[in-house]
């Protein structure tokens, strides 16, 4: 059976595509954790982003150091039985990722425009187009997320434009921090919410070059895209956003245009399609590592399984929100991230550093480079 | 061949769903079936809500006109339960259809279920995510169903004759459109006040403007403090209300000026507080600046005499606001035009200082009212 391979993508592909799957949790703020009112939440942010940055450094360090490898690469090519400790525990984090986006999903389309729909509709779609992606590549992935995501903003900044003369600027205050006590914790919660430093210590090894480059530009941007979000909540709601459920969802009802008398149900559409992009990735974190391990057909019914696992785990678990809290609490906690993302890094950094490691070696890595007549270019053929 | 099998397998996979997304195969509601709300009212009796929704009536269009005359245009139901919603889905279920808020425009709440608790009242629509945040809010003066059964003859439904009550209302400076949003933001500050229009049935029998006789009109407004209505004001201090809200930009005062009745139009109003502290007392200057034109012509040329006029304008205007603080700050404690969100703004350390005991330091504050008015000199030259 011929595979579909996973092509290579630029590093702003890979940003934009990171961006998507951020922004769709941010703007279904599931009723999980509350969100304060305050000019807290502009130093929360600031600060988290800047911590998360923090964090990517021995990803970065490692994309410049090994370009075109990932820290997954890398650890099973040095040794396999890490390789697979590694590989088990990104899979179950990734999983956890995807199952809470899936629910989060589910609820938030349930809730607002498609109340009539099947719940279970609402799961299986999806991951059908899931499964159509990860079974395309992330190039594919990357161009509808692309689309997506400027779609997202082209609706932020014209739900901006329709709702500026509500806007109430005494709603902000000169205090950036007024509740010290919690200060650390949102800034923990905004940090460990960001799975996407997990997909990226796997999908590295898919940009075709300057791979580092996609923090630089996705951390920034997401930050300020956060940033801008919650300066429209807070103009437009006050001390509401504390109470609204979907803070985002109630600006955008607000919101009259000249076609549209109401944006929050294209936007409903749009975030939930975004939902796609973010179980994508994880599935194809998932194919890749898998492909790594056992070979490319192993990958492929890895990520297939983990998009049914995802699937019955939402269906039979995802109506109870003491599940969903649960679940994500894992992720929040933290130790996830770091695992996948700090501590493996590291220990690929140290590895790589005891022996040659790359595709110049001829080590299974996949990778051709080169003007080979079969491989024009750079393919990662996984 | 197993290329061949995995194409049949994802066509009949792709025939099977798209069987489960076509309307036959998942439940559905038609048009027809939904109750498209227009209008609720709420009362509170023997410890039960009781609702009334006006709905809209299909088969009220479709005549030679818009509207079939024969008909009636809009339907009502009728239900009660322990909290709103529950009296909402006993409403939906004696009439048999699903219940839609996706266009509701209005709420009333009955003098009793006001005093009882608007927040309470309030929270049903967070549950309903398709409500317009956009939608006005009263409260009537007796019971919120008997407003709603008087029978407009002009306007397609009366809900939009109520809003057209209320939108000249605001024209004149009388009372703000009162949304839902505003509410809401309203209830989540510290001493959760607001002052709505209040609506009075006259059954004078004589009215060519309904059917049955009986009208509506704005009688004034209704105090909200602590979440819940706690007294009825008259108009001129809901005028001095929006006044210090700074959400009207016109009105009108009339002054005795040399044996004469002088009524002058105020536009582009804009209201600036500023708090200080001063012996252990909040001081909130309030200063009024007004463009005037005069709405009846002066029978003498007071073209020199302006300044003496703009000064008696702008005593009338304080009178106002001052009757409006009277009965509001000083008798209650309430902070129905948002003094918090504004003491934060400009002085986030007194805020910090006064927030424990906010409705103690509003009923000892101390008001200082400026004004300036500067009446069109053109209109008076010959």
């Amino acid at each position: 059976m011929q595979l579909t391979s996973i092509k290579k993508i630029s590093y702003i592909q890979l940003a934009v595509l990171f961006a998507a799957s951020r922004l769709f949790s941010e703007a279904m703020n599931f009723p999980l954790t509350t969100v304060q009112y305050g000019m807290q939440r502009f130093t929360v942010i600031l600060t988290a982003y800047a911590i998360l940055f923090v964090q990517y450094i021995p990803l970065i360090c490692l994309s410049v150091k090994y370009p075109g490898q990932s820290a997954v690469g890398i650890i099973i090519e040095k040794n396999k039985g890490l390789g697979w400790i590694y590989t088990v525990i990104l899979s179950v984090s990734v999983l956890i990722a995807s199952i809470s986006s899936m629910c989060r999903m589910k609820f938030y389309a349930s809730s607002t425009i498609f109340g009539q729909a099947p719940e279970y509709l609402l799961i299986i779609l999806p991951l059908i187009a899931c499964a159509f992606a990860v079974w395309k590549g992330i190039q594919a992935t990357a161009r509808s997320g692309v689309i997506f995501a400027a779609v997202f903003v082209g609706f932020l900044i014209l739900v901006s434009i329709s709702t500026w003369d509500m806007f109430n600027t005494k709603w902000l205050y000169p205090n950036l921090i007024d509740r010290k006590d919690a200060f650390w914790g949102e800034v923990a919660e905004q940090v460990g919410s960001n799975s996407e430093i997990i997909y990226f210590s796997v999908l590295a090894e898919h940009i075709a070059e300057k791979t580092q480059r996609t923090v630089f530009w996705y951390v920034p941007a997401v930050m300020l895209i956060l940033e801008l979000m919650y300066l429209l909540e807070i103009l437009l709601l006050g001390p509401f956003v504390e109470s609204a459920n979907f803070p985002f969802f109630t600006v955008s009802a607000l919101s009259n245009i000249v076609l549209f008398q109401r944006l929050d149900g294209i936007d409903v559409a749009v975030w939930t399609l975004m939902c796609i992009v973010k179980i994508t990735l994880a599935m194809l974190c998932i194919r890749t590592a898998y492909d790594r391990l056992i070979g490319k057909k192993a990958g492929l019914i890895a990520a297939l399984s983990g998009l049914v696992i995802t699937g019955a785990v939402s269906m039979a678990f995802g109506g109870s929100s003491n599940f969903v809290i649960a679940v994500t609490a894992i992720l929040t906690c933290g130790i996830p991230m770091l695992t996948c993302s700090v501590v493996f890094p590291l220990i690929a950094l140290i590895m790589g550093k005891k022996g040659k490691t790359g595709p110049k070696t001829g080590l299974k890595t996949g990778i051709k480079t080169g003007s080979n007549k079969n491989n024009k270019g750079a393919e990662a053929n996984v | 061949m197993f290329n061949k099998k995995i194409k049949i397998s994802a066509l009949a996979l792709f025939f099977v769903f798209s069987l489960s997304t076509l309307s036959g195969c998942v439940p559905h509601t038609e048009l027809n079936e939904k109750a498209i709300i227009l209008a609720i009212g709420v009362d509170y009796e023997d410890e039960k809500y009781k609702v009334m929704f006006q709905y809209y009536n299909p088969t009220g269009i479709g005549g030679r006109t818009l509207v079939d005359n024969s008909q009636p245009n809009v339907l009502t139901s009728k239900g009660e339960g322990d909290n709103v919603y529950a009296a909402m889905e006993d409403a939906t279920f004696r009439c048999g259809r699903e219940m839609m808020l996706g266009v509701t425009q209005f709420i009333v709440i009955g003098k009793k279920a006001a005093e009882n608790s608007v927040e309470e009242v309030m929270d049903f629509t967070k549950s309903f995510f398709q409500s317009h945040p956009d939608m006005l809010v009263t409260v009537a003066e007796e019971e919120a169903e008997k407003a709603l059964e008087v029978k407009f003859s002009e306007g397609i439904v009366s809900t939009q004759k109520l809003k057209f009550l209320l939108t000249n209302a605001e024209k004149s400076g009388i009372v703000a459109l009162p949304n839902a949003l505003e509410l809401f933001t309203a209830l989540q500050t510290v001493r959760k006040s607001s002052a709505l229009p209040r609506l009075r049935l006259l059954d004078s029998g004589q009215s060519d403007a309904s059917e049955d006789g009986k009208t509506l009109e704005i009688s004034g407004g209704v105090l909200i403090n602590e979440g819940k209505a706690v007294d009825e004001v008259d108009i001129e201090v809901m005028s001095g209300l929006q006044m210090l809200c700074c959400k009207t930009e016109t009105g009108t005062v009339t002054v005795d000026y040399k044996d004469e009745k002088i009524s002058v139009g105020l536009v582009d109003i804009k209201t600036k507080i500023k708090p200080s502290f001063e012996n252990n007392q909040l001081v909130l200057t309030v200063e009024l600046r007004s463009g005037g034109r005069f709405l009846s012509t002066p029978k003498g040329r007071y073209e020199d005499e302006n300044n003496e006029l703009e000064k008696l304008c702008g005593d009338a205007v304080i009178k106002r606001m001052e009757s409006a603080v009277k009965q509001t700050v000083f008798k209650y404690g309430a902070d129905p035009f948002l003094l918090e969100k504004t003491i934060r703004h400009y002085d986030y350390g007194l805020w910090q200082k006064v927030k424990n005991n906010f409705g103690e330091y509003l009923k000892n504050a101390k008001f200082k009212f400026i004004s300036h008015i500067e009446i069109d000199k053109l209109i008076l030259s010959e």
